[in-house]
């Protein structure tokens, strides 16, 4: 993995150590710290040295980790190691510090990132893509339950999704879910919803980019979509139990996604006072809204 | 309708599953976090396990047929 994580190759002394410094500060596990899990494809934290994915190509079944160069996914490394062929991924890497990878041991179920030799992309960077069929990636364990909670989150869905496709779940039930509701198309979750509509409704059209930041405090769950461009907000006073996460379908191998997928972090814990200086930064490096 | 492989055991979806992996010999390596080709599922509502036809089934497990599965409504 290269060590590299800035653009700028400036080695002198005070310009430096000022661009290093701003990079650092915008990192968000460096800004809000204490994630219960973290996965994206750029660095999310300073002091972050594992890799970001783990990568099969199709030609051979060689498996390699992908780091991460100038803060983001080491596409050039990624690209040369996949050749003409497709990539999938067989690990995301937590980089919360909690070990909390996500994986999938089977071939078919593997979401894709390189296709014929071609970085698969959402708004000119890269993105794990599953296919609303057999695709997901799990954790091995259950991740601890909650009361107060926030999910963040940079995706997309893709038309031909089914309805509840998810992006993440941990159980809507007994846990938190995002997935698509069909009305209009929409986004629809939230945190421990047993009972409809399950969550919060946002309208998001097919195929756009959006940051989802939801939060729960108490009961009473909030969903921001874009930084507040649109805001929903349920009640639900049920209590959660510890499940795994699955990226791309339910934890039941049900309600496959057909989605785009970038970033996923998940506090144990209600940051709502800090949700714009989060989307802020997100923003800064995606430029969604 | 799901195009793929009905069971009525689940040891019978474990040996398709494991003779699809071997024919691909898979996993490669040690440390390889892929070990199987396909996986079966079970349907809860219909009482049987299933396994999804993808490209290279058929050479391992013959022609797919269609059939429904009864998927859990929220």
């Amino acid at each position: 993995m290269s060590n590299s994580r800035f653009g700028l190759r400036v080695r002198s002394g005070l310009i430096s150590g000022i661009i290093e410094a701003d990079q650092a500060t915008s990192f968000i596990l460096d800004l809000v710290p204490g994630a219960s899990f973290a996965f994206s494809l750029r660095l999310l934290r300073n002091n972050y040295a594992g890799s970001c994915i783990r990568v099969r190509r199709s030609s051979d079944n060689t498996e390699s980790d992908i780091g991460f160069v100038s803060g983001s996914l080491d596409t050039t490394t990624l690209i040369s190691f996949v050749g003409a062929n497709n990539g999938f991924v067989t690990k995301w890497y937590d980089q919360s510090g909690n070990s909390r990878d996500v994986s999938q041991a089977t071939q078919a179920n593997q979401p894709q990132i390189v296709s014929s030799g071609a970085l698969i992309t959402l708004n000119n960077k890269a993105c794990i893509s599953t296919d609303g069929v057999n695709d997901n990636l799990k954790t091995a364990s259950s991740i601890p339950t909650y009361t107060d909670a926030t999910m963040i989150m940079v995706a997309s869905q893709l038309a031909g999704d089914s309805n509840y496709g998810r992006f993440i779940d941990n159980d809507f039930s007994t846990g938190f879910w995002f997935g698509r509701d069909n009305a209009n198309p929409s986004i629809n979750g939230g945190f421990i919803q047993p009972n409809p509509p399950y969550g919060n409704i946002i309208s998001v059209a097919n195929s756009a980019q959006f940051v989802l930041f939801s939060s729960r405090s108490g009961a009473v769950t909030t969903t921001l979509l874009n930084n507040g461009s649109s805001t929903s907000i349920t009640t639900s006073s049920a209590i959660s139990t510890a499940n795994v996460i699955s990226i791309g379908s339910g934890i039941a191998n049900t309600f496959y996604g057909r989605k785009y997928h970038q970033e996923y972090i998940f506090y144990n814990s209600n940051i709502a006072s800090r949700s714009n200086e989060v989307n802020t930064s997100i923003n800064k490096f995606y430029s969604i809204y | 309708m799901i195009k793929g492989y009905k069971f009525n055991t689940e040891l019978d979806a474990q040996t398709a599953m494991v003779q699809c992996a071997n024919f691909y010999g898979l996993p490669i390596s040690d440390d390889s976090i892929t070990i199987y080709f396909v996986d079966y599922n079970y349907s809860a509502l219909d009482g049987f396990w299933y396994i999804i036809w993808v490209d290279g089934c058929t050479e391992v497990l013959g022609q797919p047929d269609d059939f429904p599965v009864t998927f859990p409504q929220m």
